[in-house]
């Protein structure tokens, strides 16, 4: 494997680290995985150097892949021209596969995005036909009747929830970020525009989400007029943390991301 | 800011050089050594912040990834003290290569400043000055530290408890790795620095900056003191996962680096 840290986009603002395999395992025919920053934890290695670990397994794989600072964050800076958060998403998500295919050939991209980047990874793949598969760990979700029932009923039966409650209300606690999620029918619709053009995803919930998102078949409950066609896998998590603070949880997540990576026909 | 890369093949260390506005230009470098773990993250965008200004202000700056830690090869849990005090010592000479500049300053930040001891102590490159940033002076405290903030963690995570007991703060501190830090003592190590200027900004009160300001007397060891009202709350557990803007720190000590070296380089 052969890492190359440098400087792209158009106004050279943008930084990242492009892993390469080695040439006995290279596969052209594989698409490329992006892995930009995490909102949390805003620097390329991702949460807790998560993102170092992937791309290097990827790379032993066959993986080209290239983690990456979005713009004013980490080692990055903001670019210049004026949009929406939207705009400026999708113009650097763009420098990043504008440079991948110049360096390696590679044409076709997986995005792969945590928390608000995967609400971000959600709206860059309806509109980047480049993009022909994304991962999307802890993105937007929308509360059902059995989420709520699942989340409340052993609470109100167990006495170290209410303290717990308690504490919450009289003290600090853990909160995800303000999200910026769309309505349902909206997501619902715009998820079957990215599924008939063919788009595989992975939807990957954890524990930390449990709030809003607590059981694999949720997520039929939030859709459930979507034609699937067999290319939605959704997985949950819930011992694992939002961000994977612990290795146990990090090995289970690269488990879960490269399984299925490798299990799809990218042809 | 270059990206550069330096050492050999599966120990490459990762690292971004920041070169001096020409206008200003100095025959001066500066090499920054980061914290390691949870304290390189949060960090990281105050010590970037740290080499714009110096940049600005003249100087040469290479800051860079130990072995196993952001984007150098290897993995934390691989990684030992020894080795990241080697990894200073390439580092300088990775600064002369990009600077010219022999006399380089040494910024270490937290456990960064044990480690550049350790290598300043080593040579065979010596950094005639040094400048501690809220130093970690015992490493048995540091650890110590470490593990209450893990304690919280999982406490607060409640149904994600840890498997792995090699863990403070979601970084591996295997056994051995565990015992180099805490044989670490900063004050025992400045005998062995020679003939060094050490510089020692702290951001809060705290009784081993006093004993490390007593040693750095007994030992007639000149150099800046500096306090600022800038708390770096490195033992505070609801801040551990927060990123840090320390912008009258990183003045600080750009004022405290910037407004002296090169002054007396070659």
């Amino acid at each position: 494997m052969n890492e190359q840290p440098l400087f792209f986009g158009p106004e050279r603002n943008l930084y990242g680290v492009l892993s390469l395999p080695d040439e006995a395992v290279h596969r052209k025919d594989l698409p490329a995985v992006l892995l930009p920053s995490v909102s949390l934890h805003p620097h390329h290695v991702g949460a807790f150097r998560g993102w170092v670990t992937l791309a290097r397994r990827l790379a032993a794989l066959g993986y080209v892949s290239l983690r990456y600072d979005v713009g004013g964050t980490g080692e990055s800076e903001a670019g210049t021209r004026a949009g929406t958060a939207i705009d400026c998403q999708l113009s650097e998500n763009s420098a990043a596969m504008d440079l991948v295919e110049r360096r390696t050939g590679v044409r076709r991209f997986v995005l792969i995005g945590l928390c608000a980047s995967a609400d971000a990874a959600h709206s860059i793949t309806l509109r980047e036909p480049r993009i022909v598969g994304t991962v999307m760990i802890d993105a937007y979700g929308y509360r059902t009747r059995g989420q709520v029932l699942r989340h409340y009923i052993p609470r109100l039966l167990r006495p170290y929830h209410w303290s717990k409650f308690l504490q919450r209300k009289l003290g600090p606690t853990e909160v995800l970020a303000e999200r910026d999620v769309p309505p349902r029918s909206v997501a619902q619709q715009q998820l079957q525009i990215m599924m008939d053009r063919g788009v595989q995803m992975l939807f990957l919930y954890t524990g930390g989400a449990s709030y809003y998102f607590n059981h694999h078949s949720q997520f039929r409950e939030m859709f459930p007029e979507l034609k699937y066609r067999g290319r939605i896998e959704v997985e949950f998590d819930p011992l694992a943390s939002h961000l994977f603070e612990f290795s146990a949880d990090r090995e289970r997540m690269f488990a879960n991301v490269i399984g299925w990576i490798n299990a799809r026909d990218w042809r | 800011m270059n990206p550069v890369q330096f050492g050999q093949k599966g120990t490459t260390l990762t690292g971004i050089y920041h070169s001096p506005r020409a206008a200003v230009a100095r025959d001066a470098s500066v090499l920054i050594c980061s914290p390691i773990g949870q304290e390189y993250m949060r960090t990281h965008w105050t010590i970037r912040q740290l080499a714009i200004r110096l940049a600005e202000a003249g100087i040469h700056v290479l800051r860079f990834d130990y072995l196993g830690t952001g984007d150098s090869d290897g993995d934390m849990g691989d990684s030992t003290v020894e080795v990241w005090a080697e990894n200073v010592q390439l580092a300088l000479s990775e600064l002369y290569e990009l600077s010219g500049v022999r006399e380089p300053t040494m910024v270490g930040v937290r456990l960064g400043a044990m480690i550049s001891a350790v290598a300043g102590a080593r040579g065979p490159i010596h950094a005639p000055r040094l400048v501690f940033w809220d130093p970690v002076v015992h490493g048995s405290e540091y650890l110590a530290n470490l593990t209450q903030i893990h304690a919280y963690i999982v406490q607060v995570a409640r149904l994600f408890p840890p498997i792995s007991s090699d863990e403070l703060v979601g970084f591996r501190y295997p056994h051995q790795l565990r015992r180099e830090i805490e044989a670490l003592d900063l004050t025992g190590l400045l005998a062995g620095l020679g003939s060094v200027q050490v510089d020692v900004l702290t951001t809060e009160s705290r009784p081993e900056y006093a004993r490390l300001l007593g040693v750095l007397e007994n030992l007639q060891i000149k150099g800046d003191r500096v306090h600022v009202a800038d708390p770096g709350t490195w033992d505070v557990p609801e801040k551990a996962r927060i990123a840090m803007l320390a912008d009258k720190t990183v003045k600080a000590v750009s004022s405290l680096v910037g407004g002296l070296a090169g002054d007396g380089a070659p």
